[in-house]
């Protein structure tokens, strides 16, 4: 009997489900919760029993009690991090905080940069930044204009090759952004809103059909782009020299320790290859004319690929 | 007897130059320092000779083929004593 097998026989609901190199299993007892999460997923490969799934999370309620009275979930993984109980209603945000948790400390076979990616032509932009400087909201805005979706929160790089490996799931946005995307996007990717998230109103929009389909098909880093998202200012860039842009993407790598000179050797490859940008820009059609801009500039100008050795 | 220092740069360390500094990784802690070219010009100096901090300027000036600096030996000695919380450099025994 396969574990799913065994979870289904006691009444829970399973799915391995596979996210660029990826393989999940997501498990639930909870009929709302089980039926957001498949539809979400609906267009990631399902249930191949060729792979098996290298993480574990499930959500459940956390007491018969609770069950009556202001119903919580709690998180289950492989890898338990803090995990507060959450509201039964946020059930969704829970899978999705548990499945980046996986990711961003249990996998080590990538240099993991907190970064979203779009591709064309084979290469690929990376967009560094800290949380809710806009690069899920840039990466959407992206993807939904002819650019493919690698992934909106992490950045899977090969140590040996140097490419991005797709890692495109659901597109996190949050408050505002949801509303900007949805002048761009079909109404029938977007789950609903979940209010009362740790960071406020969350909703996933599914990734173009295109970004699923090709998820296994990596990209070469062309550039590497630090944005910051700021009302009224003036669009603008400036090139960030390399060993500030190292310095940077260490910050936001959650491995790079982790990984040591392997680390080190995967970064300033990356660097050696890929000039780096900060923009700052007002509005989503101002930050698509800067990316556009630099995607012309950093081809003319892409340096020498060299190897560390 | 002046004390002397060491470094392991050739054993212990991978280097990336970059706009005129350098990314230096080291192995026995794992850790990534961005080194300004005075910094890095002890680091190989003492890679190849175990020196003491009155030692330094005489050979910084053959090896870089510059007359010292007056008081260089008081920047030499803040220098190395960065590099030494960071490990880099050692006492040698």
């Amino acid at each position: 009997m396969t574990a799913g097998e065994a979870l289904r026989q006691r009444g829970w609901r399973a799915m391995t489900v596979r996210v660029g190199p990826i393989d999940y299993r997501l498990a639930t007892p909870v009929e709302t919760v089980w039926r957001e999460l498949s539809a979400l997923y609906r267009d990631y490969p399902r249930d191949d029993p060729q792979h098996c799934p290298e993480f574990e999370v499930s959500v459940r309620l956390t007491n018969w009690w609770r069950r009556f009275a202001r119903p919580q979930i709690e998180l289950r993984a492989d890898i338990m991090g803090p995990f507060a109980p959450l509201p039964a209603s946020l059930g969704q945000v829970a899978f999705e905080m548990g499945m980046n948790y996986q990711l961003a400390m249990g996998l080590n076979r990538y240099l993991l940069l907190h970064a979203s990616a779009v591709e064309r032509e084979g290469e690929c932009v990376l967009f560094s930044a800290e949380s809710g400087s806009g690069k899920s909201t840039l990466a959407a805005g992206l993807a939904y204009a002819g650019w493919r979706l690698l992934g909106d929160e992490f950045a899977l790089i090969e140590p040996r090759t140097g490419l991005a490996r797709p890692f495109p799931r659901p597109i996190s946005l949050k408050n505002r952004s949801i509303d900007v995307m949805m002048e761009r996007a079909p109404a029938e990717r977007f789950s609903r809103r979940y209010t009362g998230a740790p960071k406020g109103t969350l909703g996933y929009l599914l990734p173009p059909s295109d970004a699923i389909s090709r998820m296994s098909e990596p990209a070469r880093p062309r550039c590497v782009v630090f944005p910051k998202f700021q009302p009224d200012s003036t669009p603008a860039i400036r090139r960030v020299p390399v060993a500030e842009a190292h310095i940077l993407l260490v910050a936001s790598s959650t491995n790079y320790q982790t990984l040591g000179e392997a680390g080190f050797r995967a970064m300033a490859n990356l660097l050696d290859t890929c000039p780096a940008y900060a923009i700052t820009y007002p509005s989503l059609d101002a930050a698509r004319r800067l990316v556009e801009q630099l995607w012309q500039d950093s081809g003319a100008q892409a340096p020498a690929r060299r190897r560390h050795g | 007897m002046n004390l002397k220092f060491r470094s392991s740069l050739s054993r212990d360390c991978v280097v990336q130059p970059v706009d005129g500094l350098f990314l230096v990784f080291f192995r026995p802690s794992g850790q990534t320092h961005l080194l300004p070219v005075q910094s890095f010009a002890l680091l190989e100096l003492l890679d190849e000779n175990s020196l003491s901090v009155p030692e330094i300027p005489a050979a910084l000036a053959a090896r870089y083929d510059v007359e010292p600096e007056v008081g260089i030996e008081g920047v030499v000695e803040r220098q190395l004593r960065e590099l030494q919380a960071a490990g880099l450099v050692e006492a040698a025994t």
